[in-house]
């Protein structure tokens, strides 16, 4: 069952329109919220005049902040999943993030919330508060939020909240060394992760019960019940989230927004349930992002194209509100080597705080910036020592022989960056073949003398993932034999119920139909992390494993005392247990469980009935990996790309579903193209947003999409008892730098591409100044 | 200021009092709970409220309700038939052309109309006809697989696609 592509068991509620996403909680007596929203990026609220909105009908409240003790709450400073451990950073301030602010810092920030007894009602009453505001001068850019005079976002904070810095081995010898030095700058866009979902909470006190009940679009439902309980001093069982159909993810829905906080709060307060649904217009603008980085990048070579040190420079931009501390540029830091040798590395990384919503981390999460500042400069030195790209990469390579290998970087959990048991040649040559790069090499010499423009561009990639600190899985067989799989992790289209399924049965030996997987729900189990860093495969996937063999411990035991014969002569199968050999001497999982509540011999195997509770804690991170190669041709006349060919090769270890891996690379991948080729948040000087809407904001359509030639190549990781790496982050690292270098070699040296994305007008302007 | 509209979903008549403005999504949402009808954008673009009124594909967040008055129309709940899966849907599950199954509903009823107007759809033609409807999960590379095999499947049943409900 495990390594099979067998179909989804959700999909079911999916195609039929049966799911329930948080929108379509309904509940009696709902009211609904809409969101008053601040029309500057930087000014003082000074008056909010609330009367003509209370009168319009259906209006039943307007919250502007001063109600009740706990909206003058914070958000907590630091997201769950940070870097504390992380020894690269030596500064961060971290600001008070207020759930109603008196100086809004961003366009779309909340300054107060209308109630209704409709959605439209709500927004009808939006329209109807008066807000005061006191303009005060921002700053949407790096660039210029450095400047000595640039105005504070934050009074008597600096806004460069956090610094890093980072050296292995000799960074000046090696450029005193050099042959060749060569600098660049790169830029990588701020982007919105774009689930099609966007966010939502709903909220309901429970007066029975004393519990308030939360649906959330959150990754992390634990980090949301932990803040709700907090600021409403409850234990936090009386708090439950329910985070269990999401519509996409992709980073964004990791983080606490202010919404997720202030709609249970303001529901445990008016004893109404109440649904806040953000529309895609607040998702553009008040919605977190993943912040513009720039590189500036040196780097010492060898006439032979060996590379001898790189000097990189980091600048980041935060938003408002810096909740992740420096965790992207961290991962763009322990991902940036990728597949090669940089003997000798210094970093240094700025987070720079700008008048925009806040940043936070998009699938890929600093691994895109990593791999195409690593492929730029490997391409780089290409061109300078007029070598092929491959012969440099070949150069470079981390070799077998090379393993275990250390780059010198730390991971964010403290543990040095260790590459074990990969085959990175084999990769870049099954990648190579896959691609016909010379048979493409040659076309493209015949093709540029019948005017055809025709590029090649690789890169590779590694993904760090299955990120701890651990995730638990309950395992428990009822009376009719059925097997139930709680996880404290929830999907956002994951395929859980299906993966996880597919470990259960494979390692207690029920049938997969008689499995059922829950998650996304603080009920299910007490302690959970949740979903995002590729963590769930390996934390939660190891623990359904683990808790699946602790049980079928317990059938094997029991099994062997009531059908007479020895541990190890006891065989499951199918949900049938029985003696090897004995045939007619069996009986069956949900037999066993009926028995397994009153029979004695479980005081000795944990107590009555058949379930345990396991958890697994990854050692550290594994590293999946890949190289892909993009055939392109650009038309000269337009700027248009075509993608003739594009191959994928990869790594994730031993495929759970190999259909679900698939559908992982090809949606990543798609993703990468969308940041290759135009996804990006573009903000004007004053930090309006202007690209408010799926009209303005580029994302990959059906018609946009080449064929991918996928090629799984496997090597299992030693690390868990299932062999398995993560796949989730890997499909969007590679495309934009394999894309942005086909394009550079499509136009034949004549512009290097050092910004993304590469639109069609990027093309143009690049063709006519060369 | 309310108006009682009459509009046949799922084979079902309805009449409800709505407002003018209400849009025909949120008529299919909040007032008769079908909630298999998504909204993932305002501006048209998302296509996940993508419903089949009077045979052909409409983005329900486009429309009012009132201009559905006397119109047939069927969501995503109303494709199946007594238990049975359309083969559209029967093929993304097939096909893995679903993740997160938010633009599921939308993306099933705009292949529903493709497959209606290219009964034997080239992979361009495929491509060419879901530009109204946006995934980010999958990169639609299961989404159209899914309609060629639904294609074809409805093909070997003899079963030509028919507009309407």
């Amino acid at each position: 069952m495990l390594g099979k592509a067998i179909p989804r068991k959700e999909d079911q509620r999916f195609i039929t329109g049966a799911g329930l996403y948080v929108e379509d909680v309904q509940l009696p007596g709902m009211l609904y919220a809409a969101f008053v929203r601040s029309a500057y990026a930087h000014a003082y609220i000074r008056r909010i005049d609330v009367e003509r909105a209370r009168n319009v009908p259906g209006v039943v409240a307007v919250i502007t902040g001063k109600e009740w003790p706990e909206l003058s709450a914070t958000l907590p400073e630091l997201n769950g999943s940070v870097t504390l451990t992380s020894p690269y950073i030596d500064s961060v301030k971290v600001v008070p993030h207020h759930l109603f602010p008196e100086k809004a810092c961003y366009v779309g920030e909340q300054i107060a919330v209308v109630i209704a007894e409709s959605a439209y009602a709500a927004a009808d009453g939006v329209e109807a508060v008066e807000v005061e505001y006191e303009p005060l001068p921002a700053v949407a850019s790096w660039e210029e939020a450095i400047k000595p005079e640039a105005p504070r976002i934050h009074k008597g904070v600096d806004n460069t909240v956090a610094h890093l810095k980072h050296e292995v081995g000799d960074v000046e010898r090696a450029f005193r060394d050099a042959e060749i030095v060569l600098e660049k700058r790169l830029e990588t866009q701020s982007l919105k992760s774009m689930a099609i979902e966007c966010r939502a909470v709903a909220a309901q006190w429970e007066e029975a019960t004393g519990t308030l009940n939360v649906w959330s679009t959150c990754q992390f439902h634990y980090m949301l019940r932990s803040a709700i309980a907090g600021i409403l001093k409850m234990p936090a069982e009386a708090v439950r989230v329910m985070a269990r159909d999401i519509g996409g993810g992709f980073g964004l829905k990791g983080v606490l927004h202010a919404e997720d906080v202030i709609i249970p709060l303001i529901a445990y307060r008016l004893k109404r349930p109440l649904r806040w649904a953000e529309t895609r217009m607040e998702h553009m603008t008040a919605s977190n992002h993943s912040g513009r980085q720039v590189h500036d990048v040196r780097i010492a070579a060898r006439r032979d194209g060996t590379i001898l040190g790189m000097d990189l420079k980091m600048y980041k931009e935060v938003g408002a509100y810096d909740h992740f501390d420096m965790m992207l540029q961290i991962n763009t830091i322990n991902h940036l080597t990728t597949h090669y040798k940089v003997p000798n590395i210094r970093v240094e990384g700025w987070a720079i705080a700008t008048n925009t919503s806040p940043g936070s981390p998009y699938r890929g999460a600093g691994r895109v910036e990593a791999v195409f500042t690593m492929d730029r400069v490997l391409d780089a030195v290409a061109r300078a020592t007029g070598l092929d790209p491959i012969d440099v990469r070949l150069k470079n390579i981390v070799t077998p022989a090379d393993m275990p290998y250390r780059n010198g970087m730390i991971y964010r959990d403290g543990v040095p960056v260790t590459y074990d048991a990969i085959d990175f040649p084999l990769l870049l040559e099954r990648a190579k073949q896959r691609a016909e790069y010379d048979l493409w090499r040659r076309r493209q010499q015949e093709y540029r003398a019948a005017g055809r423009s025709i590029g090649i561009g690789i890169s590779s990639y590694v993904e760090a993932g299955g990120l701890g600190p651990c995730e638990g899985a309950t395992v428990s067989i009822d009376e009719a034999g059925r097997v139930t799989v709680k996880v404290g992790v929830n999907s956002q289209g994951q395929s859980h119920e299906t993966t996880l399924a597919q470990i259960c049965a494979h390692a207690l030996g029920a049938p997969i139909d008689d499995i059922q997987v829950l998650g996304g729900d603080t009920s299910l189990m007490n302690i959970g992390f949740g979903t995002g860093a590729s963590r769930v495969a390996v934390n939660a996937g190891n623990a359904v494993y683990k808790a699946a063999v602790a049980v079928r411990r317990k059938v094997v035991a029991l099994a062997s005392g009531i059908l007479g014969c020895t541990e190890d002569e006891v065989e499951i199968a199918d949900g049938i247990v029985s003696v090897a050999g004995a045939r007619q001497n069996q009986t069956t999982l949900g037999e066993l469980a009926r028995r397994a509540l009153r029979d004695r011999r479980m005081a000795d195997l944990g107590g009555p009935g058949l379930v345990a509770t396991e958890f697994f804690y990854p050692k550290t991170v594994t590293w999946a990996s890949g190289v892909n190669i993009a055939v392109v041709e650009v038309d000269r006349e337009t700027g248009h790309v075509d993608i003739l060919k594009y191959v994928f090769v990869h790594d994730c270890g031993l495929p759970l579903n190999p259909m679900v891996v698939d559908g992982q690379i090809r949606g990543g991948f798609t993703q990468g193209l969308g940041i290759a080729l135009g996804e990006r948040v573009v903000y004007d000087e004053e930090g309006q947003v202007r690209s408010g809407s799926l009209m303005d904001y580029y994302v990959p359509r059906a018609v946009d999409v080449p064929d991918l030639e996928l090629d799984h190549v496997t090597f299992p990781t030693p690390d868990n008892p299932l062999g398995i790496k993560s796949v989730g982050e890997s499909g969007p690292n590679s495309p934009p730098a394999a894309i942005a270098a086909a394009i550079e070699d499509a136009l034949g040296g004549a512009v290097e591409i050092n910004t993304l994305p590469v639109t069609m007008s990027a093309i143009l302007q690049a063709l006519r100044s060369s | 200021m309310k108006r009682t509209i009459s509009v046949t979903v799922n084979g079902k008549v309805r009449r409800e009092s709505v407002e003018p403005r209400l849009l025909l999504v949120h008529f299919l949402r909040d007032v008769l709970r079908l909630t298999g009808t998504h909204v993932g954008c305002d501006t048209s673009q998302c296509g996940a409220c993508t419903v089949s009124m009077n045979g052909l594909a409409v983005k329900s967040c486009t429309i009012l309700a009132v201009q559905a008055d006397g119109a047939e129309i069927t969501t995503i709940e109303g494709l199946a038939r007594d238990g049975a899966l359309h083969p559209i849907q029967a093929a993304f599950r097939e096909h893995h052309g679903l993740q997160c199954g938010f633009c599921t509903p939308g993306m099933i009823m705009a292949a529903k109309q493709l497959l209606e107007r290219y009964p034997a759809p080239t992979i361009e033609q495929i491509r060419d006809q879901l530009d109204g409807n946006i995934c980010r999960c999958t990169g639609y590379h299961g989404i159209i697989k899914a309609i060629e095999a639904a294609a074809r499947a409805m093909a070997e049943k003899g079963q030509a696609p028919t507009t309407g409900s």
